[in-house]
């Protein structure tokens, strides 16, 4: 043994240097992939809430809605979730690196990896009308929230431009009674030229396009569920 | 003979076998640190002693589907420029041009004339400063690709940099260092 080594040795007897135990070094490695793991959970449920919020506007409405024109365009974009996406996208990278062989790769191929498989976990999420109930609970729960989307109730609160939204109290003889979300009840006329969407039910919430005639007096042109129906349905 | 892999399970039992395997890496490591920083003897010592009580303590850490030359180059890596930092300066080079300054002239193409003995050493002299002008990350994967012999996988391990990067530094450091030996008329 050298005389270098001797001399650790010793140092390492008399200051009693003890070793990290291996468990330690075990927790410290599950601890990254843990945190990696939610982190990506978490970016995949940002992905279905962009998806969602993508999916839920009124595409061939939206350019008709009051103080719509171009604006509304930029309004309708989740920027709240891709800057969350963003940030979870890069956290995770730097997360990855710190694994083992995380070092191996590179930016590319990291955040493209956590991009790729954040987008797959998104649509199931998607799909499974997590994201929507999601948004609900942040509508609900979250103070200020809804002003960061372009949210379908205020949407539909627009009855002078053509657009109510609201609860369907009763039909009597053809005729929809709505309360609107501000608690006024609607007498909806339908005619033979009203499109009522197949998935309307008798009861719930609705969407109804047409124009008002009188106060709470309304005419339909066509009716839609509140809920749009899941692609491919 | 044993394994490193070998080596480090018998030292968690055992101290002497953690002796026998920093007897295969200390002359190694004692020349890369020099190489790294180009620091005095006593002060390489005092860093080597750093590094075998950091590999001591962290020894459990060891994962033996990697290579241990890697992982004690890293530890020494990271010390090494941890003390540079400190000092806050440049690397100094040592005054007296040693031995291992010839192994300096490997780093320009094999077609180049080199000259006699004494004019060798000063040239050596003049590529291992040109050497130290370089930028950090250029100087670390030149030592380490072409002093050190190490694969561009090792250099990954122990830089804890992706392959490509290194790839990509080996050429761009190797392009500058051309670029200041044409300075200097080499």
């Amino acid at each position: 043994m050298s005389k270098l080594l001797s001399k650790i040795l010793k140092q390492v007897k008399e200051k009693g240097v003890k070793r990290i135990p291996r468990w330690r070094f075990i927790l410290d490695h599950a601890a990254t992939w843990f945190i990696l793991i939610v982190a990506i959970i978490v970016s995949s449920l940002s992905v279905a809430m962009i998806i969602h919020q993508c999916y839920v506007i009124e595409w061939d409405v939206i350019g008709r809605m009051p103080r719509g024109g171009m604006a509304v365009y930029f309004k309708v974009v989740p920027y709240l979730w891709i800057a969350i996406s963003a940030v979870l996208f890069y956290f995770v990278y730097l997360e990855f690196k710190k694994t083992k062989t995380g070092h191996r790769y590179g930016a590319e191929i990291i955040i493209g990896s956590t991009v790729g498989i954040s987008i797959l976990f998104g649509v199931i999420f998607f799909f499974s009308r997590g994201a929507g109930h999601l948004q609900e609970k942040f509508d609900d729960k979250i103070p200020y929230y809804k002003n960061l989307h372009m949210n379908s109730q205020s949407m539909w609160e627009n009855p002078d431009e053509g657009f109510l939204g609201g609860n369907i109290e009763r039909i009597e003889e053809g005729t929809y009674y709505v309360r609107d979300f501000l608690g006024n009840v609607w007498e909806v006329e339908v005619n033979d030229e009203t499109v009522i969407k197949h998935l309307v039910k008798d009861e719930g919430r609705i969407k109804i396009l047409g124009e008002k005639l009188e106060a709470m007096k309304f005419k339909a042109k066509e009716i839609r569920p509140w809920q749009k129906p899941m692609p491919f349905k | 003979m044993k394994t490193d892999a070998q080596l480090v399970k018998l030292s968690l039992e055992d101290d002497k076998y953690f002796g026998e395997l920093g007897d295969r890496y200390e002359a190694k490591l004692t020349r890369y640190v020099f190489r790294l920083t180009s620091v005095d003897t006593q002060t390489a010592e005092d860093i080597l002693q750093e590094v075998f009580i950091k590999v001591y303590k962290n020894l459990n850490d060891y994962d033996d589907q990697f290579s241990f030359s890697s992982w004690i180059y890293r530890i020494t890596h990271n010390e090494a420029i941890s003390y540079v930092r400190k000092m806050k300066s440049r690397p100094q080079i040592a005054e007296k041009t040693d031995d291992m300054d010839e192994e300096y002239i490997n780093l320009v193409p094999d077609d180049t004339d080199v000259p006699e003995e004494l004019a060798r050493k000063e040239l050596a002299g003049k590529i291992k400063e040109a050497v130290y002008e370089l930028p950090e990350k250029y100087r670390e994967v030149l030592i380490l690709r072409f002093l050190e012999d190490k694969s561009y996988t090792e250099i990954s391990d122990i830089l804890k940099k992706s392959i490509n990067s290194v790839t990509v530094q080996v050429n761009r450091a190797k392009d500058k260092l051309k670029k200041q030996l044409k300075s200097l008329n080499i």
